[in-house]
């Protein structure tokens, strides 16, 4: 016996049935084990892995491959209790963050969740084998970045038809509010079937006169739809009137902007006349037509629910 | 009693041991450990890890129950499981060399050698590397075709002490593993002298003769299957002497070392 062996009895119950190999992995094994002998394998051994990947263990490496799906490596390792509660709380996140998204809490528990996410993949693995702070946030960076693609292409997946955006009208008869988070459905552009009082998702880049590349979205935004293609579109004393009718204020108020202006005009047949609070100053009749005729290519979507703020959460119906 | 005391297993086919004293024998880990070794020289690997098990059931601190055990999960081709167990057994016995030399041997027949030459070296480097150490360290040399392996095996016969005939039989068997037949030839033929009821003994035995182009080795195959009737490896290497022409033996009679 060597000198130093603990000789003393384990507290509880030893193991003391070794694993087994399943009788199935027998072949692959001898596969394996004579592309080693032949040296098959031998020109892999010969490519230098480069200090800084090595630091990234194949372990590590389908350790967050694995938990992509959280749970899932440790679930495999029987490992699984060890996250319980991790996985519990990424759940709760994930959910919290579905049902107040659009606003500040909905991204924050995103964030929250992401983060979880992140730490049931690391924890065990890489964290616990590196002990430099800088290499840990570096890696947990990265993973969170990666988990991040993934959760957009996985959102994308899932919710592709949803068009999320905000109003940039206020309709008082829909209680819709300017800056309310509407989920709306894609729709083709071009689509000429969209029906007067509709509250669409469109390309507003004729009021930016140019489109920002960084942000693309800034000219996005839910308009409502006043008149239709082939009719004629008035303002007088701050009533709209389509074809010499006048249109319900609550359904159809005029923004602020064009309150001032008595405006007339017709609405080309591939084009709708929008209403939408517009910041800028200065529109004349001719200007102000111009910014609220807009051609059916540039709506994308159609609103259907307010999602923000919650106290007015609920469907949208534009069949009244 | 020491563990080596109760070796002369004269029904070595996988039977219990007989006892001198009447009555049911205590069925403590050193019975099973017997037993295991009982079977171990039947050949009977499978049924040899099992009684090892039990060996530790009754005490779960039993260096050779564990290093057996290891040691059967490799004679069933188990490499990686017998890899984990003796990580297992080292939270036991930390760093304890027979356990090291034992991943060492199952890394090597996993065609990892660099890998069982790193452990080889780690378990050297410990104090009181004993036989298996060297028998271990043997293996990995004679896989380099390195003429010291055969030194390594000497220096696990010096240092076996009572397990003299146990060391013996698993140097002629690294011996016929590695082609050196005339070597393993003399260790194997000592131990059938000792263990005149082992079918392993007899089949490795038979094994190294024919390879060797000598007859003798129908008898000693044929010496393995009477004492373990229907066992595959023996029956097969057999018939495979069988099939082997005059010539062929003529050719290994005078030029197989």
């Amino acid at each position: 016996m060597r000198c130093g062996s603990l000789l003393t009895a384990p507290e509880g119950p030893v193991e003391v049935a070794p694993p087994r190999m399943p009788r199935w992995q027998r072949p692959f094994r001898g596969l394996a084990r004579g592309a080693r002998k032949s040296g098959i394998l031998a020109p892999l051994q010969v490519i230098r892995i480069p200090t800084w990947l090595a630091l990234v263990s194949s372990v590590v490496f389908f350790g967050v491959l694995l938990s992509l799906v959280p749970g899932l490596a440790h679930w495999i390792q029987r490992r699984w209790k060890s996250v319980g509660w991790w996985i519990a709380a990424w759940a709760v996140f994930l959910i919290l963050s579905v049902f107040l998204f659009g606003g500040f809490l909905g991204y924050l528990f995103l964030g929250l969740a992401l983060a979880a996410h992140v730490w049931v993949a690391l924890h065990s693995s890489f964290l616990r084998g590196h002990d430099t702070l800088a290499m840990r946030i570096v890696v947990f960076l990265l993973a969170l970045g990666l988990y991040y693609f993934v959760y957009t292409r996985t959102a994308g997946l899932l919710f592709g038809q949803v068009q999320p955006g905000y109003a940039i009208v206020s309709v008082p008869a829909r209680q819709i509010e300017i800056g309310d988070y509407l989920l709306g459905r894609r729709t083709l552009p071009g689509d000429p079937n969209h029906p007067r009082g509709a509250v669409v998702y469109a390309n507003l880049r004729q009021i930016g006169g140019w489109e920002n590349p960084f942000f693309p979205s800034r000219y996005f935004g839910y308009v409502q739809i006043v008149g239709l293609g082939g009719e004629v579109v008035e303002i007088k004393e701050g009533v709209f009137w389509v074809n010499q009718s006048p249109l319900d204020q609550e359904l159809y108020p005029v923004p602020q902007w064009l309150l001032n202006l008595e405006l007339s005009a017709e609405v080309p047949a591939d084009s709708y006349f929008v209403s939408a609070e517009y910041m800028g100053t200065g529109y004349n009749a001719q200007l102000a037509a111009q910014a609220c005729i807009l051609s059916s290519r540039r709506i994308e979507g159609r609103a259907v629910y307010r999602w923000w703020p919650l106290w007015r959460r609920g469907l949208i119906r534009t069949d009244e | 009693m020491n563990r080596f005391s109760s070796l002369e297993f004269e029904d070595a086919g996988g039977k219990r041991p007989r006892k001198s004293t009447p009555g049911e024998p205590v069925r403590d880990a050193m019975y099973f450990y017997r037993e295991a070794m009982g079977c171990y020289l039947a050949g009977d690997f499978e049924q040899a890890l099992r009684s090892y098990s039990r060996a530790l059931e009754r005490n779960s601190v039993f260096l050779e129950a564990w290093a057996g055990q290891i040691r059967m999960l490799i004679e069933l081709g188990e490499y990686p499981e017998a890899v984990i167990w003796a990580d297992k057994a080292m939270e036991a016995f930390p760093n304890h060399p027979e356990l090291i030399a034992a991943k060492a041997a199952a890394c090597l027949r996993d065609a990892k050698p660099e890998k069982a030459m790193g452990f080889s070296d780690f378990s050297i480097s410990q104090e009181n590397a004993g036989p298996w150490v060297w028998l271990a360290r043997a293996e990995v040399l004679m896989e380099r075709k390195s003429r010291i392996g055969q030194e390594c095996l000497s220096k696990a016969l010096l240092e076996a002490g009572e397990a003299v005939n146990l060391i013996r039989l698993e140097a002629g068997r690294i011996d016929v593993r590695y082609g050196h037949y005339s070597a393993a030839l003399e260790l194997l033929e000592k131990t059938v002298r000792v263990w005149p009821k082992s079918a392993l003994a007899w089949y490795e035995l038979g094994r190294c003769q024919a390879h060797l182009g000598f007859s003798e080795a129908k008898a000693a195959l044929e010496e393995a299957l009477r004492l373990r009737p229907n066992w595959r490896p023996a029956a097969a290497e057999l018939d495979r002497l069988k099939r082997t022409g005059p010539l062929k033996r003529a050719w290994r009679r005078f030029f197989a070392r």
